[in-house]
């Protein structure tokens, strides 16, 4: 019933404690938001977890939520919890998917504040050029698939697939803290 | 997956330890197919596995998450399953408004282990005996040329291109330069004249060789085979010292900054530039591979490209330099693994056997090819050496059960 509302619509229904509504959203990403935690750590229960943090950390805030954009804000979400998995835990290069992971020792000794590194990135990213910027964006912050972006963008694949490069190679290339080149790599290198 | 067709031909019913002691490695197989994986499961979630039946599921377990294959389209059954999964227990909170700590049933690894599966050779202190059960097929080995152990050998080429053959057993002395057929070890001090015209001499290291040089000031190389360094004669005090790594792969352990008056020393190779700072590094930029490996094992060293600045590496640090893709990426490694074959071992952390041949190929000099093109991608853990015969090792893996037989004409390996 509810497939044909847009996120807004939604967001207004779960606004008034319609549980259909919010199992309709919650289909539209779970499944999605679940294979980015598996992308990078490859505890499936703790990721289950962190994917369920998100949902029931949304419900409980649904009367006061003010989101424009609902994938972007649940992706930030679940990164935020991968990210807090990582600074509260021991972990080794076995529990992680990928071994794009720069000195896995330094998580929860060093104090990472998230909302510090992510600007610190952001600041970054607004250096690009116009049209890498907005490319890179659409891809890892509204995590959009290069087949997506291109049709909305009009460009080929292969382009989109370039910038995208472009851009990550320009931004580790800006990052000199441990830190940032750590949390970058873990949350926007991970696309395949 | 294309696995599951394979397993499914196998005819032993029994799993199986087979123990092999090649001359100091011990290697234990553990080799079990998917319906008795399958069988196993089931036992165990009837509460009926014995000890060993118990321990033999976890290394099972433990091999196969040690794969890549959390993503496949295979595995959206599994992400569909969580997904409802998180959902109930979603329902459940917000609607009861009560919390309770989740259960993960033992079932969900079935799915998700019978999707691959991956063979574990471990070289551990601790083995089991047991019977081996009898291989159906024999291979066949024709030779009229053996297939030789790699052994230490290479061309020197000098600065006006003569070209000398370095064999063990025969010696070489020239004004500077010293082999006894197995290493060769410069001498001399370094130019005093900053004019002075750099000569430059050349390893190149063939397939079935392996070699060491001692640099004029003091820097230590190790070259695996089907390599080529050029480096200088002697080097100019006081001006940063420079070696190309042309192709292959070397071991460097750097002669500090300190004793040559601050000069830094610097590697050369396809597509990248390796400043370092007295240590110790493994550089890996074969000919026929499009990524080149550079492992830091001590001290520290800033890896640069045309696109990019240094990117600094740190112990146990290895970073993939990916020309097509121009991209630079950082990660941990297992530091003995990667540097293994100085040491005369080959380690291969899950790695297809297709790859795994192409190193074989180098230091025995053969040609591989795959009859049976699904064994290229199966992939293996090991560490096995290097100084044994090939005809060993093949057998080695066709004791596992994951290729039919093997063929040696020749030089040519053939895995069906």
């Amino acid at each position: 019933m509810f497939t044909s509302y847009t996120n807004h619509a939604l967001l207004k229904r779960i606004a008034v404690d319609d549980i259909k509504a919010f199992e309709e959203l919650y289909q539209r990403y779970a499944g999605k938001m679940l294979v980015y935690a598996l992308n990078i750590l490859k505890k499936r229960d703790v990721c289950e977890d962190l994917v369920q943090n998100v949902f029931i950390d949304f419900w409980s805030k649904r009367k006061t939520n003010s989101i424009e954009n609902v994938e972007a804000y649940l992706f930030r979400a679940v990164k935020f919890q991968v990210f807090n998995y990582f600074r509260d835990h021991k972990f080794s290069n076995e529990d992680l998917t990928r071994l794009n992971i720069v000195d896995v020792s330094m998580n929860a000794a060093k104090k990472m504040e998230y909302d510090e590194l992510e600007s610190t990135i952001q600041d970054v990213v607004n250096q690009l050029p116009p049209r890498c910027k907005e490319i890179f964006e659409l891809s890892r912050y509204d995590h959009k698939s290069n087949k997506e972006i291109a049709e909305t963008l009009n460009v080929s694949i292969q382009a989109v697939k370039n910038q995208i490069s472009k851009a990550l190679i320009t931004i580790r290339a800006n990052l000199h803290r441990e830190e940032l080149l750590f949390f970058f790599i873990v949350f926007f290198e991970n696309h395949f | 997956m294309l696995f599951i067709k394979k397993i499914s031909n196998l005819t032993c019913t029994n799993v199986f330890f087979s123990v092999h002691i090649i001359n100091q490695s011990i290697l234990i197989f553990i080799s079990m197919n998917l319906k008795q994986a399958k069988e196993l499961f089931d036992k165990y979630i009837n509460n009926q596995c014995s000890p060993e039946e118990l321990e033999l599921l976890e290394t099972f377990l433990d091999s196969y998450q040690d794969g890549n294959a959390v993503l496949s389209d295979n595995n959206l059954q599994d992400v569909k399953e969580s997904q409802d999964r998180i959902w109930k227990d979603i329902l459940t909170q917000i609607e009861d408004k009560t919390s309770y700590r989740k259960t993960y049933p033992f079932k969900s690894y079935l799915a998700y282990a019978i999707a691959a599966s991956v063979v574990v050779f471990l070289a551990i202190g601790v083995f089991n005996q047991f019977d081996k059960v009898e291989t159906e097929t024999q291979s066949k080995i024709v030779s009229e040329e053996s297939i030789k152990i790699g052994t230490d050998k290479a061309i020197l080429t000098l600065e006006d291109g003569t070209s000398i053959a370095l064999e063990k057993g025969k010696n070489y002395d020239d004004d500077n330069i010293r082999s006894d057929g197995e290493r060769v070890i410069y001498q001399g001090d370094e130019q005093e004249n900053v004019e002075s015209k750099i000569t430059y001499n050349y390893l190149t290291i063939p397939r079935g060789g392996q070699f060491f040089v001692k640099l004029s000031d003091g820097t230590q190389v190790w070259l695996n085979s089907e390599t080529q360094l050029k480096y200088p004669v002697s080097f100019i005090k006081g001006q940063p010292r420079n070696v190309e790594l042309v192709y292959g792969e070397a071991y460097f352990d750097v002669s500090p900054s300190k004793l040559h008056n601050g000069a830094t020393f610097s590697v050369t190779s396809k597509g990248q530039h390796v400043e370092v700072l007295g240590t110790e590094f493994n550089v890996k930029a074969y000919q026929d591979e499009d990524l080149t490996y550079t492992t830091l094992v001590e001290g520290m060293v800033m890896v640069a490209t045309e696109n990019q600045e240094g990117l600094k590496l740190k112990p146990g640090q290895q970073v993939v330099l990916n020309e097509m893709e121009n991209t630079l990426v950082v990660s941990s490694v297992d530091v003995y693994g990667e540097t293994s074959w100085r040491n005369g071992m080959f380690s291969f952390k899950n790695l297809a056997l297709k790859d795994i041949m192409t190193v074989l190929s180098r230091w025995y000099d053969v040609e591989v090819a795959f009859k049976d093109k699904e064994a290229e991608n199966i992939k293996f853990n090991g560490v096995l050496s290097k100084h044994q015969d090939l005809e060993k090792i093949l057998t080695t893996i066709q004791n596992t059960g994951f290729i039919n037989q093997f063929e040696i004409e020749n030089k040519k390996v053939t895995i069906e």
